[in-house]
């Protein structure tokens, strides 16, 4: 969605919601319940097309902007459940339920009605110094060069957690003799930005940034983590007016095709059941959900148990992103432990997830000594090969 | 009327069914406020979600007392019956939304309204039944649509899947329809030798009695169950074809589908990248290309293996009698394959799954147009409302029709999309359809299906019976008033 968005440019989707309930669950025949905030508050207003009807009412000045409605938008975590359901339109002229969602933060935002707590001091940190940059990535080889065809997008790190997924996955490139740059120009790359709302920071991050953008245009770009990558080539481009032609591959697709290739070699190693998370992002906004499984299918002696809620019937883990859980913790704690049971419910040994920020949820629920129970899929590969 | 919600009330349902399903919230009433292809805007005063019927029943006694509006909804999707009354109370059903009972022995089951038809074909089908598949989306509510004497999958056979209701009237009072009010309660039959009650909350909007339970009819899943598809050029050979098959018993059900509708099942509207629209929407209705049948019917046959290998050659031979041809799905998909996938899943699969046709919502508004008529009469309607439509310039322009109550009136329903943006031609298109109703009405004897434009036409006796009846059950008139009706 353009960041100079106005409620007459999405007018004609509010129109469009016929509240038939189809945002809140899943296929056919489970059914199952996939819309978190609904889950919770079982109850029209929470859920795509209720938030669509509180913008309805403030576009048409029926209604104020206030705190309760902030709490529901900030709720969100949007997972893209409903954004998958098919009815509501995601194409242009249309936009997306969880794009809607994202304007109405914007619109909060503007209105001074950001959550406190966490989120807004994360926010004042952004004001004050123009970009969400929890660590500085410092990778193994140092090269802010962009020379080769192939480069591994590594932009900041939000949680130090994701510094060992990166260095994994350089180990790994390595093995597969690919030759790579790594994208690593130290700020965010705005997809946090864009999804809390802060759009008028994320239009000066951007504008700032523009040039190192552009150095990724035609290249390969090989994502870790699927919030940046969904951003770089779903949203930017949007914003962007077509400047920006990131032609992206996930880190599974790449390992996929290196094991296929027989470029990797594993390890003798004890037999272990996974199971698998189909983080959000990577799953219904991009569409990624083989390449995972088949990287776990070369794993020998790795047996894979899916959970019932798998693929584009995944449940949220509760993250909303990098910074998303900040907003309203204990009720992305509630998300997050609805999924962790379902994982416990399979029996396997150890839950698998292709998203940083997924990863970080679960562990951060989890006691200390289960916190090894949840692995990147790099980590694991990494830990099985030579 | 003259009291609405303020904190007494408030305070006083919250303390007799629980503050947590008791909501004053104003993002929550705003939410509310608005319905369905409705520009209109009414703000309740309050939202409650009850979890059983004596939460209702506690509502509807104080709700009466202090002559405050209610209006139910159990999925929300009718266009104008789901707004609110200003101050008024909602009822949001989608927290009583148990299956209490499938009974495979009478072929019934019992819901609650928060039951959407996803929940309901998923559970039946586990079970080896069926129900009436409706032209709605999966979160529509069973019960909700079921009141509506639904147009869908089952039209030609059966006229609505109620048999028992249980209804809370508006001083609280408990009603048991059918056999169900006899002291056993089991509701297997809805005649049980004296006037029908189910008839009067049946298409009542919610004005008579707000309704907590119901027990619908199911079927059995056939051992053998089989679409049948014929082709024709003209559509008064497809209604002939239709009229015939019908009164010798040989289909469950029927249904006319033109061209461009499905054609319109090859519509893609992906999460990412360009749509696909056949280009051919975009041509005169009234000429298909010349690959395309101009009709096709969707004969649905099911029973024992035998039974439907015989209907199904018997419908080939009915189909060439008035001039068209059987054809198989393989085929079909070769021409079109959207509306083999969709037709299976409704058919031979009990579902919709994720609104299959809804998708192309993505196209824009869909203003529809559905009428009633006897068989020759729907003749002449199609003529008319397709050269009428297609003059306004939109395309394009789907219809189906299906017959009712063994052929003998049939249901048209048309539709076509429109960018929400785009007032100038909704507005054309809306006229056009107030002008087609007219005629259709005057000349061809139609009469209408959609509350509540269709209460006003009717007769001055008929109207005069429903209001008596209505104020004697609700005098205060708190059910949902303000609707065109009471």
């Amino acid at each position: 969605m353009k960041l100079d968005t106005k409620y007459t440019d999405i007018q004609g989707t509010f129109q469009l919601c016929l509240r038939c309930r189809e945002c809140t669950f899943g296929d056919w025949p489970d059914n199952y319940h996939l819309c978190p905030i609904h889950n919770d508050h079982r109850i029209f207003t929470a859920s795509a097309g209720g938030l669509i009807a509180i913008m309805t009412a403030l576009s048409q000045n029926k209604t104020d902007y206030t705190s309760e409605i902030a709490r529901l938008a900030y709720e969100c975590p949007t997972c893209g459940s409903c954004d998958v359901c098919e009815v509501i339109p995601v194409r242009p002229p249309y936009n997306s339920p969880t794009d809607l969602i994202r304007f109405l933060r914007y619109q909060l935002v503007k209105k001074g009605l950001v959550p406190q707590g966490e989120l807004g001091e994360l926010y004042q940190q952004i004001k004050a110094n123009g970009d969400y940059v929890g660590e500085k990535l410092s990778l193994s080889p140092n090269n802010q060069g962009v020379m080769n065809k192939t480069v591994l997008f590594a932009e900041c790190l939000h949680d130090p957690e994701q510094k060992n997924i990166f260095q994994a996955a350089i180990r790994l490139l390595k093995k597969m003799d690919l030759s790579i740059d790594i994208y690593s120009h130290g700020g965010c790359c705005g997809a946090s930005l864009y999804d809390l709302g802060f759009w008028d920071e994320l239009k000066a991050l951007l504008e700032k940034r523009a040039k190192d953008l552009l150095l990724l245009n035609d290249k390969d770009a090989i994502f870790i983590n699927p919030h940046c990558q969904e951003f770089m080539t779903k949203r930017y481009p949007q914003i962007s007016a077509g400047n920006q032609e990131v032609k992206p591959k996930h880190i599974s697709e790449i390992l996929a095709e290196a094991f296929k290739s027989k470029k990797l070699r594993l390890k003798n190693h004890q037999k272990i059941r996974v199971s698998y998370h189909d983080p959000c992002y990577l799953g219904k906004e991009l569409g990624i959900y083989d390449p995972p499984r088949e990287v776990l299918s070369f794993l020998d002696g790795v047996e894979l148990i899916e959970m019932p809620r798998n693929r584009r019937n995944s449940y949220c883990c509760g993250s909303g992103g990098a910074a998303g859980s900040k907003a309203f913790p204990d009720f992305s704690r509630k998300v997050t432990l609805n999924r962790l049971q379902e994982f416990k419910d399979t029996g396997a040994d150890l839950l698998i997830t292709a998203c940083p920020h997924c990863k970080t949820a679960f562990q951060n629920v989890l006691p200390v000594s289960e916190r090894g129970k949840v692995k990147d899929l790099i980590e694991l590969v990494d830990e099985l090969i030579i | 009327m003259t009291t609405r919600t303020g904190d007494a009330v408030f305070q006083e349902i919250s303390d007799k069914i629980g503050a947590d399903k008791v909501k004053n919230d104003e993002a929550i009433l705003v939410s509310y406020g608005f319905n369905v292809g409705v520009p209109m805007f009414q703000k309740p005063g309050l939202v409650i979600l009850p979890e059983n019927q004596q939460d209702v029943i506690e509502i509807l006694k104080i709700a009466n007392r202090e002559k405050i509006p209610v209006t139910p909804l159990s999925a929300g999707m009718m266009p104008t019956h789901t707004l609110p009354s200003v101050g008024g109370i909602i009822i949001d059903f989608r927290n009583m939304n148990k299956i209490l009972e499938i009974n495979s022995g009478a072929n019934y089951a019992v819901i609650e309204p928060g039951v959407s038809y996803a929940e309901f074909t998923s559970a039946l089908n586990k079970k080896g039944f069926r129900c009436h598949i409706p032209t709605a989306p999966g979160g529509t509510s069973a019960l909700g649509i079921a009141l509506l004497k639904p147009n869908g999958s089952m039209a030609t056979r059966q006229l609505d899947p109620i048999l028992n209701l249980e209804v809370v009237l508006a001083d609280g009072t408990l009603v048991r329809t059918g056999s169900a009010a006899f002291p056993a309660h089991e509701p297997y039959s809805r005649y049980v030798g004296s006037p029908d009650v189910n008839g009067i909350f049946c298409y009542a909007v919610g004005t008579m009695g707000v309704i907590t339970k119901a027990a619908l009819r199911i079927y059995p899943i056939n051992e053998s169950r089989l679409i049948h598809l014929t082709v024709f050029k003209d559509f008064k050979s497809s209604v002939n074809f239709v009229r015939d098959v019908t009164n010798h018993n040989l289909a469950e059900h029927n249904v006319i589908w033109n061209w461009q509708f499905y054609r319109s099942y090859d519509i893609s509207v992906p999460l990412s990248g360009e749509p696909y629209i056949p280009s051919e929407l975009a041509e005169d209705p009234g000429q298909p290309p010349s690959n395309l049948p101009y009709n096709i019917v969707t004969t649905f046959i099911s029973g024992y293996e035998e039974m439907t290998a015989i209907a199904d050659k018997v419908c080939t031979k009915v189909g060439e009698k008035y001039g068209g041809k059987a054809i198989t799905m393989e085929e079909l998909e070769k021409l079109s394959p959207g509306p083999v996938r969709a037709w299976k899943e409704f058919y031979l699969g009990y579902h919709q799954s994720k609104m299959e046709h809804n998708k192309k919502y993505g196209l824009g508004l869909v203003p529809m147009w559905i009428v009633q008529a006897r068989c020759d009469d729907v003749i002449e309607i199609e003529k008319m409302t397709v050269k009428a439509i297609s003059e306004t310039g939109v395309r394009p322009i789907c219809y189906y029709v299906q017959p009712f109550d063994f052929g003998r009136a049939m249901l048209f329903r048309i539709f076509t999309f429109v960018d929400p943006d785009n007032h100038e031609l909704m507005g054309k298109v809306m006229s056009t359809y107030q002008e087609l109703m007219k005629k259709a009405m005057a000349n061809y004897g139609a009469s209408m299906v959609t509350p509540p434009v269709s209460v006003r036409q009717l007769d001055s006796g008929y109207y005069e019976i429903l209001k008596r009846i209505k104020f004697a059950l609700d005098p205060n008139n708190i059910l949902n008033p303000g609707k065109g009706w009471f």
